[in-house]
């Protein structure tokens, strides 16, 4: 059983150091937000992996991590 | 007056007639004479009257007008006045003008340009005159107007608009103009993104453009509103003072200094087609739900900026636009149903180009759904990534 290796990516604009695996919807909203649950945020991630390049990971969603990778999640709820 | 061929070649030959015409002044060209029709006026007594201005025109080949050989206009009718009641400051004599069997005039002016010269040209000539003579009756009754035939065509056109369509003549899309007429729409919130709304419906047919908000106006909020408000807006419900403003040209504006919650949201069925445009996420999915049960379609509007080492990033989302797309929405993230739980320690800026921006394609998706635009996509939501500026679809 390999040991899995740590990658870092950026949270909004925050550099994190996480296991290279999935990532959760749920944990990078944790990440960006003290406290924030629930499907009330968009999350986009770009220079993902080759085959998945860019795109917006959807509540309930998980992606694949690389190094380098670039998450950027707001609330939209401004007018 | 009717659009003969000749008055039509007159205007391609002269651009000062093409402009007047344009700008709704009624003008005839009649047996080498140009007459405007319905100038207002006041007589002795302080009466508002009308009379038709005619002018003999100095006619080159082609249509062209000539510099004017004299200086005179005729009509029928009193000797205009101003306001204190003596004559307006030209030389006026009887004297018959006959320029069809309808027009014939019976009164002479004659006014000479500044210096006591020649006028260089009918536009100097024509607008002397039509200031001389109906600036005192303006001044005195609010509402009147020289351009007689703004006013016929607006009487006739059963518009609420304040102006002519001209746009959509010239664009040739008038008959698609055409499909918002006799619909009401509201919009829910009337902060940044609401006001873009507004300025954008106001210049089309819609028969009622509802306003809700019982928010005032903050200096902060004058930086978010199109145009230009200032002091003597603050503290004045956010609707009255855009009500205010818009009714110059658009005449079915209805604010309502009230929020849209459980007590007047029967009101919502009444609307063909609902703007949500709010900051507050359970009303926003109270306000979804109910235009969804009332089967009105509906847009959501909101954006989240936040502040980076490089400046602000995030993205301004659209939702909705159909009926249906409500449950293609509810308990997304397209349709966010709680408050961000950081909104409490942590501003969340907003800036007047992307509330235009969010305005402008929520008023794009309406106009789809109205078959004013096209529509391929079937997507029930779309979101512009301002660092990236690439728009995706959720479909």
């Amino acid at each position: 059983m390999p040991e899995i290796k740590n990658v870092t990516i950026s949270v909004n604009t925050i550099d994190r150091v996480v296991p290279h695996q999935k990532i959760s919807y749920a944990t990078l909203i944790g990440m960006a937000f003290p406290n924030a649950t629930g499907a009330n945020y968009i999350v986009k991630y770009y220079k993902g992996n080759s085959d998945n390049l860019t795109g917006t990971l959807p509540p309930g969603g998980e992606v694949m991590v690389k190094d380098g990778m670039d998450f950027r999640i707001t609330g939209t709820g401004e007018s | 007056m009717a659009w003969t061929s000749e008055l039509q070649a007159l205007a391609s030959r002269n651009p000062f007639i093409d402009k007047i015409i344009n700008q709704g002044y009624d003008v005839g060209f009649v047996n080498a004479h140009l007459v405007i029709f319905g100038v207002p006026y006041l007589n002795a007594s302080g009466e508002l009257k009308y009379l038709d201005m005619i002018c003999p025109l100095d006619l080159r080949e082609g249509y062209s007008i000539d510099r004017p050989s004299d200086h005179k206009v005729y009509f029928a009718g009193e000797i205009p006045c101003n306001i204190d009641g003596q004559k307006i400051c030209t030389g006026t004599a009887e004297e018959a003008r006959t320029v069809s069997d309808q027009i014939v005039g019976n009164r002479m002016l004659s006014s000479k340009p500044e210096g006591m010269r020649q006028y260089d040209s009918i536009e100097e000539k024509i607008n002397q005159y039509l200031a001389l003579i109906s600036s005192p009756a303006i001044h005195k009754y609010p509402g009147v107007t020289p351009r007689r035939a703004l006013k016929k065509h607006l009487e006739s056109a059963m518009s609420p608009l304040k102006f002519p369509d001209a746009l959509s003549a010239r664009e040739g899309v008038v008959e698609l103009s055409h499909k918002l007429r006799q619909h009401k729409v509201a919009i829910i919130g009337c902060g940044g993104t609401g006001a873009y709304v507004l300025d954008y419906l106001a210049k089309t047919h819609l028969e009622e453009i509802h306003l809700f908000d019982d928010d005032i106006v903050h200096v902060h909020t004058l930086f978010r509103l199109p145009g230009v408000y200032g002091e003597q807006h603050l503290g004045l419900p956010k609707v009255e003072v855009l009500a205010d403003s818009y009714v110059n040209f658009h005449g079915g504006i209805k604010p309502h200094v009230e929020r849209v919650d459980q007590n007047n949201m029967g009101c919502l069925a009444r609307f063909d087609f609902v703007f949500v445009c709010v900051d507050d996420a359970p009303s926003r999915q109270m306000i979804a739900q109910a235009c969804h049960g009332a089967s009105v379609p509906f847009v959501d509007v909101g954006m989240g900026l936040n502040k980076g080492a490089n400046g602000l990033y995030g993205f301004v989302r659209t939702a909705g636009g159909d009926h249906g797309d409500f449950d293609k929405l509810n308990g997304t993230q397209y349709l966010p149903a709680q408050n961000a739980q950081d909104r409490d320690y942590r501003n969340q800026p907003q800036i007047a180009e992307l509330n235009a921006l969010n305005a402008a394609i929520a008023v794009i998706r309406f106009k789809q759904h109205m078959g004013f635009f096209d529509r391929l996509a079937s997507s029930h939501a779309v979101v512009f990534d301002v660092a990236e500026i690439t728009m995706d679809v959720a479909t």
